[in-house]
């Protein structure tokens, strides 16, 4: 396609009317005024202000800004371990002691934009660029299903070829595949922002979560890291997650990439879209905050240099003001990260990781790993079995439930119970019988030895005695060879 | 019980939008019955309307039809026969 061809095409795609709607008084919600005030005057905040706010986040309260830039400005290194441990907690009693795991699958590397730091920009030759047929994401599927994995994040370059139909067609094939006892329940998309319309088409066929990450919510960084393209619209992207909400797709991933502005700014920018789209969707909130941080690439050489890039302590820091600020939502932790970064950052309330994962387009049926075709470098190259024993020996189960939209617990409904901390009574359930599938179908013996007994341990735990006696019977028929068992 | 459904639905749908008016003449016929209302797509059973709050144990998913679903409560003091009748009501209305 030529570039008067992109320009024709952008202008296509590009709904003016279906953002300038969102805007407050033609302003969007990143008020960098705001943010920087905010920042500027809680510095050096006292001790007792900060247990308050700690407090307010174990009540399971959503932070407001000056409060998160408190959190963000302690330089007090035992109110953080207070904090570390609050994460932990806050954790526990909205999702229990279980990890929510996932697989994610590129299905297309072809893209129209120049994002500096992207190995998948346009203009990056040393990118080998592929579009998966949909027998090849049979195949993809196929090896992710036989690993045990039940959950996907689809990932899609923006271009005209992987338009919304594509990717409509490779979720109907998704689910569609089946091998032995497995299969895949939920699909999550990451893809480009949509219109309304668009979005229906992939309501229609089932979407989970869709994702969209703003990368920096900073008005000026943003346009120099996206210099052409269709990305180069902020506010198209930045409501993009709105106009899902609007299409009746309604559970929303926000989340930005760390290390391409001060990352203060970029919580403080994950907070405000929060509230905006709680304010505009009857408390409805992102379903998912994601943590990306930026991580080498194939031929880009940003991505080493740029003076935003974020170290553990600080990685660990944000993550814990995340999780306190916005307690009742999910926290996706993945493999860019490794694994010992990983382990220490599951602790402060991390709700969800993928595993066993390999972003080659291709990558999982021919089982190789190919930098040319990857978006970024891995950081955590532990297979799904691997994981799930390591987070056995530090307490957590597995989690491969899909309950929740399957039962009519999204949007509003799913907020409701979670702000209330209720929604492990549900969810805990569900993992201890998903649990049960993984360990009887795919787990190794070394797993299976040291991983089985969170069944029992997770099951005595549970406070209903109505629900355990339901679960036991159902872990009976599991035994017995039923399959996907839930409350 | 069908007549009965369906005069309080045709008289609702007078005042309140049609979902609403399902919603109204259900709990009248069962009062206490906890529920919630879902579109199906796919596998996604998306919350449209209903208890919420009170849903925090496992529901029983009750499909209308291709577009729409039911959540009741597990203890639900519908009969089976009573529960398939109230289904062919509701198709009626919920396209």
């Amino acid at each position: 396609m030529q570039s008067i061809g992109y320009q024709e095409w952008i202008d296509n795609v590009i709904k003016p009317d279906q953002l300038e709607k969102y805007l407050n008084r033609g302003r969007d919600f990143i008020n960098e005024e705001l943010i920087n005030q905010a920042l500027l005057a809680n510095q050096n905040p006292a001790k007792t202000r900060l247990r308050e706010i700690i407090a307010k986040a174990l009540e399971l309260e959503r932070l407001n800004p000056d409060e998160t830039a408190a959190l963000l400005n302690c330089s007090d290194e035992d109110i953080w371990q207070e904090m570390y441990q609050a994460g932990y907690r806050v954790k526990e009693k909205v999702y229990g002691r279980r990890i929510v795991t996932f697989a994610p699958l590129y299905v297309s590397n072809y893209c129209v934009n120049s994002c500096v730091y992207c190995g998948f920009r346009s203009e990056n030759g040393q990118t080998i660029r592929h579009q998966l047929s949909l027998e090849e994401v049979e195949a993809e599927v196929a090896a992710l299903v036989q690993q045990g994995h039940k959950r996907l994040i689809m990932v899609y370059g923006e271009h005209p070829a992987s338009d919304v139909h594509y990717i409509a067609q490779t979720l109907i094939r998704a689910y569609n595949t089946k091998v032995g006892n497995g299969e895949i329940r939920r699909v999550n998309v990451n893809a480009a922002p949509m219109s309304v319309d668009d979005l229906k088409v992939l309501r229609d066929v089932g979407i989970g979560t869709f994702q969209v990450f703003q990368e920096t919510y900073h008005h000026k960084s943003y346009q120099r890291l996206h210099p052409r393209g269709i990305k180069a619209n902020y506010h198209w992207r930045l409501y993009s997650l709105h106009r899902a909400m609007e299409a009746g797709v309604d559970d929303v991933g926000i989340g930005a990439l760390f290390g391409l502005y001060d990352w203060k700014f970029e919580v403080m920018g994950l907070l405000l879209h929060t509230i905006d789209l709680e304010q505009k969707f009857g408390g409805v909130g992102p379903h998912t905050i994601s943590v990306p941080r930026i991580e080498p690439a194939v031929n880009t050489p940003f991505t080493q240099k740029s003076r935003y890039l974020v170290d553990d302590d600080s990685f660990k820091k944000l993550v814990t003001v995340i999780r306190l600020s916005v307690p009742y939502t999910g926290l996706i932790l993945t493999a860019r990260e490794r694994a010992e970064v990983r382990n220490e950052v599951i602790k402060v309330g991390c709700t969800q990781l993928d595993a066993g994962s390999n972003i080659g387009i291709g990558g999982y049926a021919q089982n190789r790993l190919d930098y040319h075709r990857q978006q970024f470098i891995l950081g955590d190259n532990r297979s799904l079995d691997e994981m799930i024993r390591d987070l056995a020996r530090m307490g957590f189960i597995t989690s491969f439930c899909t309950a929740d939209y399957r039962c009519g617990r999204t949007g509003e409904c799913f907020m409701s119970i979670t702000k209330q901390g209720k929604i492990h009574n549900l969810c805990m359930p569900n993992a201890i019988l998903t649990f049960k599938e993984y360990l009887l179908d795919y787990a190794s013996p070394e797993t299976r030895a040291e991983a089985s007994y969170l069944i029992d341990k997770e099951l005595m735990a549970l406070p209903n005695e109505q629900v355990r006696e339901k679960v036991k019977g159902m872990l009976e028929r599991i035994e017995a060879g039923e399959r996907d068992l839930f409350l | 019980m069908t007549q009965n459904l369906l005069n309080r639905i045709e008289d609702y749908a007078q005042q309140v939008p049609i979902l609403q008016a399902c919603d109204r003449a259900v709990r009248e016929l069962y009062p206490g019955l906890e529920l919630r209302w879902a579109q199906i797509y796919g596998l996604r059973w998306s919350h449209v309307w209903g208890d919420e709050d009170s849903m925090l144990s496992a529901g029983r998913r009750v499909q209308i039809n291709q577009h729409w679903g039911m959540v009741l409560n597990e203890a639900c003091p519908i009969a089976e026969t009573e529960l398939g009748q109230l289904v062919q009501v509701l198709r009626n209305y919920l396209k």
